[in-house]
């Protein structure tokens, strides 16, 4: 019975894993700015569920409290003050400027999700743990991709530049 | 043995039979859904009737290509239907012909025929929608193939009624992330290979705007209903792989009873149903998009089922 509840809890953990790579993926294929921050507020609830889940399963208080701040900041704090900060125009306009093309970006996402599984390979063999083995390369994804869109978006930076 | 043909033989008729019926309720909800009456459920059926009676016309440029098609485009199906578990849960007779990637190529053969017989009758709409298709086709092909490759990998077959047995063993596996990111793969896939909205719009009668739709445009009578048909098994064949293979294997008959089988038949069609609801959803909560746009769309699906394909490999512990 108990192994059910963890297996069932592990399968639940990856699924919130594999969402969170999915709405990364979705952050690279939007064009508009409500899209991606809509994205946005969906991947970190999927990854405060993840640390609910592993604290819940562990009994730790401490990934309880992260889950809670995780809520607080990236799906509530963060969203409302880019949505106050940001100029009017950059959520009207239909398409946001990139440096490089959508489909060429997935493509180059998909590398980086690639190039994620090997770069923590040697970590994760380290871990006989299956929560270590579905979280963190796909932890390792979404830091990779993250970094990419922060370079291709060209709107943002410029913003950025003339603060 | 003779019995397991005749339940393959009877799977054929259920496909047959309900695939008009799976096409009109899909339009009468959709039309409910934006607060219009919406035709009968039963009209496809009618529309088949009415064609089946009518007169062909045949253009005097058109070749063999050009009569053969409609025949075609309604064997197809069919063929797929004998490969893939509509009803039942166990292999039945003709099931180990050929694997889930012949049911692609099956398919694929009825779409090729369909756009050559769009070019051949020197109608300018038709190869217009036909090189269309053909684009929608091509990007959609490498999607299908992994898809069934990640399937592969997890079942370590590509005969779809062992593949349905190894989803559902576990929730691991069930909720794996390479099952659900296959899941949106595969919905993003039918969409496009049934023509449904982000990718073509189903109702619309603008022949430049046309995918799907532009290659029967030329077909009358006999032609038109065989196209007609054709295309609507087509989508409940897709529609039956991506229910009873990959996402809900359930309600299917177990053993050799006629009358299990029979009971199998309503389940399957609220299993169906259930999935047309969300079908609707998502055709009147989207826009179709640019043409340029579906290139992105595909690329997408094609992203997320290799991402698929990276996570059941690594979590499998394979490298």
């Amino acid at each position: 019975m108990v192994n059910a509840r963890a297996e069932l809890i592990y399968g639940l953990n990856a699924l919130a894993a594999g969402l969170v790579l999915l709405a990364a993926f979705g952050m690279v294929t939007t064009r508009q700015m409500q899209g991606v921050l809509r994205f946005l507020i969906v991947q970190s609830l999927f990854v405060a569920a993840l640390a609910f889940l592993i604290g819940f399963n562990r009994g730790s208080i401490d990934l309880l409290a992260l889950g809670c701040i995780m809520i607080a900041s990236k799906v509530i704090t963060i969203p409302w003050v880019l949505r106050r900060m940001l100029p009017r125009d950059l959520y009207e306009r239909r398409e946001i400027d990139q440096l490089v093309n959508i489909p060429s970006s997935l493509l180059l996402a998909l590398l980086l999700a690639i190039a994620a599984e090997f770069l923590v390979g040697p970590l994760v063999a380290a871990f006989p743990d299956p929560v270590v083995h579905a979280n963190l390369p796909i932890g390792m994804a979404g830091l990779l991709i993250g970094a990419y869109s922060l370079i291709a978006r060209r709107d943002l930076r410029r913003w950025f530049k003339e603060r | 043995m003779a019995q397991t043909i005749l339940y393959n033989l009877f799977q054929l008729l259920f496909v047959l039979g309900f695939a008009p019926l799976y096409a009109g309720v899909m339009s009468k909800l959709k039309e409910n859904v934006q607060s219009k009456r919406g035709p009968s459920v039963l009209q496809p059926y009618r529309d088949l009737w009415k064609l089946f009676h009518k007169d062909e016309v045949v253009s005097s440029e058109a070749t063999w290509i050009f009569r053969a098609a409609p025949y075609l485009v309604f064997v197809v199906p069919l063929f797929v239907t004998s490969l893939i578990p509509v009803l039942t849960d166990y292999p039945l007779a003709f099931a180990f012909m050929g694997d889930m990637l012949a049911g692609g190529f099956f398919l694929a053969l009825g779409g090729f025929f369909a756009a050559l017989a769009a070019v051949d009758t020197g109608n300018p709409y038709g190869p217009m929608g036909a090189s269309r298709t053909r684009m929608v086709g091509f990007l959609v092909e490498p999607v299908f193939m992994i898809v069934f490759f990640t399937v592969s990998f997890v079942a370590q077959s590509t005969i779809p009624y062992i593949v349905q047995q190894k989803w559902v063993a576990s929730p691991t596996a069930f909720f794996s992330p390479a099952h659900i990111l296959l899941l949106i793969a595969f919905l993003m896939l039918i969409l496009a290979e049934g023509g449904r909205i982000p990718v073509d719009n189903p109702t619309g009668h603008f022949e430049l705007a046309m995918i799907d739709e532009s290659k029967g445009l030329e077909y009358s009578g006999r032609g038109a209903a065989l196209m007609k048909w054709g295309g609507q098994m087509k989508f409940l064949v897709l529609t039956c792989i991506f229910l009873n293979v990959l996402l809900a294997p359930w309600g299917l008959a177990t053993d050799l009873q006629f009358g299990h089988i029979l009971l199998a038949i309503p389940s399957i069609l609220l299993k169906i149903f259930l999935f047309t609801l969300n079908l609707v959803m998502i055709e009147t909560s989207l826009a179709k998009l640019r043409l340029f746009r579906i290139s992105e769309f595909l690329g997408a699906a094609f992203i997320i089922s290799v991402a698929a394909m990276i996570a059941s490999i690594f979590s499998s512990g394979v490298v």
